[in-house]
């Protein structure tokens, strides 16, 4: 308890033989460095935001006070002030506190990456260390993983990290949906032999993977069933690794592929897969349910409710219902299982409380409904209310007989007008606009009594951003096929029809054009550089996301950089299908993130034509372009027939087109007899890729 | 085994640092640890407890009998602190009013006038005056306590209509020194085992002596004392402090003095099932093996011990040890409570036949049986107890087919409490011990409660030894009245 007196003895230890009475340092990160909370982080940073009604930090504290550990670095950049405030008075500051703990703010720091390389300057750390983020619930022992830490340190000096993971079923709801990741493991599944981050985009995308792999470990595990408890021990040899690799942002993207891919280093990494215990990161809005859920469950023990961390007075009663003292229930009130209350909270007449999480001092009128709702503090709902899985932050006002669904979030001291219907996607909140230049836009939306409100939406300028996006929502889309097949777009296409709907935002024709022209001008010059086809998707998107374009438009312009871009390179026939198939194929990505249903494929086959009227060879190429997008499952048969029989769209066909469109008369042919052969099969199998979509 | 072992020795450490720092900080390090669970066994959390105290009664401010208000008030505030952290183990309860206990008895020895400590001190002159409506009932409480022992009890006697206030106030005066009192009644009730301590037979006696002088002025009201000698304000803390090592003592040979009943509970191959793994329990039948040869059937007691045991079965060799009654030893003092697992090795190896099987394998070997063992959390004052989850389906069973149900426990477990709403007093554990978290199916459609206690009603016990002698669950209350007095300390 007197970590001070023993300071003096970690410094006079050697660097390698670790006496025992070292000083156990953790490091925390308590940004997230994204916006999946946002609208609410805009006033408040995750981790203070109340899990179970206690703030999330407290968990990841008391999982480290658990470990033993003695000292803690919390970094912090985003409101940083508050998170400074909010240790300096809670006990963790005392002198009762099991370690001591600093909180350094850097405006610095934009990332992990980041945070390493101050650390690296700083010289905080003179041994191996615990890294987690400020949002980690577990209760598991740290110390027998340390333990076996050091021990591979000892005998394999290159060992320079310990994760933590957990095997979870691919279909768990614990799971952060979008945060996939492939690990390849040694025979023993100790040692992590390479990491692949998954991306949902192109998943057909080849990996690479290391040539000595293979030759130094004949068998090894594949394993993409792994929940990332982002909990490592990390070797001081870390930091100065990261000051090397400047450009090193994400603490598994970048460092841990990073590490593994390139032999120079020579170092290696383990893995401990946790066989019991409780670990997990809140990542996301789902995975702040599912946690959340998990907590209230009693999964998270000792770290549930009635523990009390932060002085609550809790009480457990069967059915996982947790009640602190001064709660004020109608007499014909319901409380069903999985539930929690804070003290001060009124709740009336015939109101049903299933599976919801309660704070304090609300006010919950008559005959309200709240199925799974995450109600924080002083939050006012009127009668007759219904309210589905969302979050409804401290100090809102909902009034009589509005309907919340599943998924929006009410931010900090937002008013609801009575009789409001509030939908999935709906995210409210106070903060104007002044506060947040950078790329959040804003709608006010008036009522009708003069109070207004803001929608908050975010206009995501990167591809992450966007992933971040579809992971925002509290029910991320369940998809039913295929795991891994989330596409990005399948949220963000909803994104500008809402808007249109919502907020009759009209483009007007002149924007229509202008992103086509920037589109079309951009890609060409791309494919003229031969950029990576990575950063055609992240600029076709911003453009995309900037002009609120349709995917239609996406598509034509798309269409007319490729056309342009291979007839420039054409100059004989015979390297006609060559050039075609080399641009194709560097560009499945991109063709795969605008093509989702038989309507797109053939669209896009019509651009395809009418950009190809009136070139040289226009016949050949539509043929070669239509084999092979067909050859890489772009368009299916069906797609191609719908092109081949509808004619092209309202324009009509010029003569020019037409003749086009004779060209690749021998191959639709050909494919319309394929259909017929094997009729039955291939139905099945558009059908699932219907399904798929 | 496996996971508590990974644990920080969390009591060893801090019951290393309770002296370097100040009370305050110590309560509020206890209070983490009780919180994160990682001080756990009742036993642990006793032993941190007493220390906690015993720091705390030495750094505290009230020093002088005069001032004992304050320090019976402070003791009171920390309990309170305490038992928030974790209320569900009624033992930091207990321990407490122990301690209450221990500075009241000091009071009262020191000056037997003043010995009733609840009594605002401002009153100590009008008291003075009034003593005489209260001879009564002084004067009926005898004062060695083996004739009639319930005389004292002030519930009984007090009329309903006067105020909270003068309820208390009579009560304490109605209030015996516990330890006294306990000690010599055991002279005369723990009568089954004829070899019962003969160091506390010893105490007894010497309380008994002890006690004459002090408990006579007692019994002809009066300013006796007073007159005699003038008030004198005598430092009592060194008193207390020694109160409380004794206490700390007892903790310490609890399992030696319960394990001293063993034989007169069994008995030559006898058939014995045992579910619990409690130190206490593991003394017991060490002690037992020494003389007699007997069965014991143990009880997997899914899902929260049975881990261990399988991994113990996978490989044996880790836990057998030769001289199992040197592991005894070692095993008392060792701070985890020992699992199911690992009793059942060292039994083997001092020769005890063992069985092991799973729960519900309970009602078909009940039959067979001579007897039923356990351990428990905590015993409460109406003979019911709190105990290994699964208990009360052992213990019902066993009431079944007329087994008798033993129950062995240090009489530190002892609540005064009643189980008005005994679901509260129990701990639900971690769900994952019962399904693996992995398992999307089960943990999206299930509600899974993992309750780590059980509740078994003093009906289906049939007797109850502890380190002062073997009581029915009809007569605890004596003993709770022996150890806590008629003082009602609300501390919940």
């Amino acid at each position: 308890m007197a970590p001070t007196s023993k300071r003096g003895s970690a410094k006079k230890t050697g660097v390698l033989e670790e006496a025992p009475e070292a000083l156990l340092q953790a490091v925390i990160i308590a940004d997230s460095f994204n916006r999946r909370f946002r609208p609410i982080t805009l006033e408040k940073p995750r981790c203070l935001l109340p899990l179970a009604n206690t703030p999330i930090i407290e968990y990841t504290l008391e999982f480290l006070a658990l470990g033993g550990v003695e000292e803690i670095l919390l970094y912090c950049h985003a409101h940083h002030d508050q998170i400074t405030e909010y240790i300096r008075e809670s006990k963790w500051s005392k002198d009762s506190s099991p370690f001591q703990i600093r909180v350094i703010y850097s405006p610095s720091i934009m990332s992990v990456g980041d945070v390493m390389r101050e650390l690296d300057q700083s010289r905080l750390i003179k041994e191996d260390f615990i890294l987690v983020s400020g949002d980690i619930v577990s209760n598991i022992p740290l110390q027998g993983i340390l333990k076996e830490h050091k021990a591979r340190r000892l005998a394999d000096k290159n060992c320079i990290m310990t994760s933590v993971l957990r095997e979870i079923s691919p279909r768990h709801d614990s799971r952060p949906r979008g945060e996939n990741a492939l690990f390849i493991l040694d025979q023993n599944r100790e040692r992590i032999l390479h990491y692949e981050y998954l991306k949902q985009s192109d998943s057909e995308s080849p990996m690479l993977l290391p040539r000595e792999l293979g030759k130094a470990f004949p068998t090894m595990s594949f394993q993409e069933n792994f929940l990332d408890c982002c909990i490592d021990i990390v070797s001081f040899e870390v930091p100065p690794l990261f000051t090397e690799n400047f450009d090193w942002q994400h603490s598994r993207k970048d460092f841990l592929h990073g590490i593994l891919m390139d032999e120079l280093y020579g170092k290696t990494v383990y893995a401990h897969i946790l066989k019991s215990g409780y670990a997990g990161r809140i990542q996301s809005l789902q995975t702040y349910d599912a946690i959340l859920h998990d907590i209230t469950r009693k999964w998270t023990h000792p770290f549930s409710p009635d523990t009390n961390l932060n002085q609550q007075t809790y009480k457990y009663t069967r059915g996982h219902i947790y009640k602190e003292s001064k709660v004020i229930l109608a007499q014909s009130a319901v409380i069903k299982d999985n539930s929690i209350i804070g003290s001060g909270t009124s709740v009336g007449d015939k109101t049903i409380i299933s599976g919801a999480t309660i704070g304090r001092n609300c006010i919950i009128g008559k005959n309200v409904e709240l199925h799974s709702t995450i109600v924080w503090d002083n939050v006012v709902i009127g009668d007759n209310c219904s309210l589905g899985n969302c979050i409804i932050a401290n100090e809102a006002h909902i009034g009589d007989g509005c309907t919340v669904e599943s998924g929006a979030i009410i931010s900090f001291g937002v008013t609801i007008e009575k009789g409001t219907d509030i939908p999935t996607t709906a995210r409210y909140t106070k903060m104007s606009t002044k506060k947040e230049k950078e790329s959040g836009r804003f709608t006010q939306v008036v009522h009708s009594k003069t109070k207004s409100l803001i929608e908050y939406e975010d206009s995501e300028d990167d591809e992450d951003e966007q992933r971040e996006a579809s992971m925002g929502g509290l029910y991320a889309p369940e998809d039913e096929s295929d795991y891994s097949d989330i596409s990005d777009f399948e949220d963000d296409d909803e994104i500008p029809g809402k808007r249109k709907k919502g907020h009759a935002r009209t483009s007007s024709e002149s924007e229509a054009d202008s992103f086509f022209r920037e589109a079309y001008n951009s890609l060409l010059g791309a494919l003229k550089q031969s950029h990576s086809v990575d950063i055609m998707i992240l600029e076709l998107n911003g453009l995309r996301m900037s002009a609120n374009a349709e995917f239609s438009e996406v598509r034509r312009a798309t269409a007319a950089a490729v056309i342009s871009y291979i007839v420039s390179k054409i100059t004989s026939n015979e390297n006609t299908s060559k050039v075609v198939d080399a641009t194709v194929e560097k560009l499945l990505p991109l063709f795969n993130r605008m093509i989702f249903e038989v309507n797109d494929q053939a669209e896009l086959l019509g651009y395809i034509q009418r950009e190809l009227a009136g070139k040289e060879r226009g016949g050949t190429l539509m043929q070669a372009i239509g084999m092979k997008l067909y050859n890489e499952d772009l368009c299916d048969d069906e797609g191609l027939l719908k092109w081949w029989n509808e004619g092209n769209g309202p324009q009509g066909e010029t003569p020019e087109m037409t003749k086009v469109r004779d060209g690749a008369k021998a191959f639709v042919k050909w494919v319309e007899e394929q259909d017929e052969d094997e009729d039955s099969e291939e139905e099945e199998e558009s059908e699932e890729e219907e399904d798929d979509e | 085994m496996v996971v508590a072992d990974e644990y920080p020795p969390a009591l060893a450490k801090f019951l290393k640092s309770v002296t370097s720092v100040k009370a305050d900080d110590a309560t509020e390090i206890l209070t983490g640890l009780l919180k994160r669970r990682e001080i756990k066994s009742s036993r642990n959390v006793a032993k941190a407890v007493t220390k906690l105290l015993l720091r705390f009664v030495s750094q505290n401010r009230h020093t002088k009998l005069s001032e004992s208000q304050g320090l019976i008030k402070d003791v009171k505030d920390l309990g309170k602190t305490i038992i928030a952290a974790q209320p569900r183990e009624l033992v930091i309860g207990n321990i407490v009013r122990r301690v209450l206990g221990i500075i009241r008895e000091e009071c009262h020895d020191s000056n037997p006038l003043l010995g009733f400590a609840d009594l605002p001190l401002g009153g100590r002159l009008s008291r003075a005056s009034s003593i005489g409506d209260e001879s009564a009932d002084l004067g009926s409480n005898p004062g060695s306590g083996t004739a009639t022992p319930y005389s004292g009890r002030p519930f009984s006697r007090d009329g309903g209509e006067e105020d909270i206030d003068a309820m208390s106030r009579r009560k304490s005066k109605a209030y015996i020194p516990p330890n006294p009192r306990d000690l010599t009644r055991q002279g005369s009730i723990a009568l089954p085992n004829p070899n019962f301590g003969e160091n506390n037979l010893q105490h007894a006696l010497f309380f008994l002596l002890r006690l004459q002088p002090e408990e006579l002025p007692n019994d002809s009201p009066g300013l006796k004392p007073q007159s005699k000698e003038p008030f004198q304000d005598k430092d009592i803390r060194g008193d207390v402090i020694e109160g409380i090592k004794e206490l700390m003592d007892e903790l310490e040979l609890v399992d030696e003095q319960v394990a001293a009943h063993s034989e007169t509970h069994i008995h030559a191959n006898e058939i014995v099932m045992v579910l619990g793994s409690s130190p206490t329990l593991q003394a017991f039948l060490m002690k037992a093996a020494v003389k007699r040869k007997f069965t014991v059937v143990m009880i997997e007691a899914y899902p929260n011990d049975s881990r261990a045991t399988q991994d113990v079965l996978k490989a044996p060799s880790k836990f057998t040890t030769p001289t199992g009654l040197k592991q005894m030893g070692k095993n008392a003092a060792k701070d985890e409570p020992l699992t199911t697992a690992e009793m059942k090795a060292t039994l083997t190896s001092v020769g005890v036949e063992t069985i092991l099987i799973p729960d519900s394998a309970v009602p078909a070997v009940m039959s067979r049986v001579n007897k039923v063992l356990m351990g428990t959390h905590v015993i409460l004052r109406n003979g019911s107890m709190i105990t290994t989850a699964g208990a009360r389906t052992v213990a019902r069973c066993a009431q079944e087919h007329s087994v008798p149900v033993v129950v062995v426990s240090g009489v530190y477990k002892l609540s005064p409490l009643y189980p008005f709403d005994p679901d509260s007093m129990l701990e639900t554990g971690e769900s994952s011990t019962v399904i693996g978290w992995a398992d999307s199916e089960m943990v999206g459609n299930a509600e899974i409660i993992n309750p780590t206690m059980d509740f078994v009603p003093g009906e289906l016990v049939d007797h109850y030894i502890t380190n002062v002698g073997g009581y029915t669950p009809q007569n605890l209350y004596k003993l709770v009245e022996e150890q806590y007095g008629n003082a009602n300390d609300t501390l919940e």
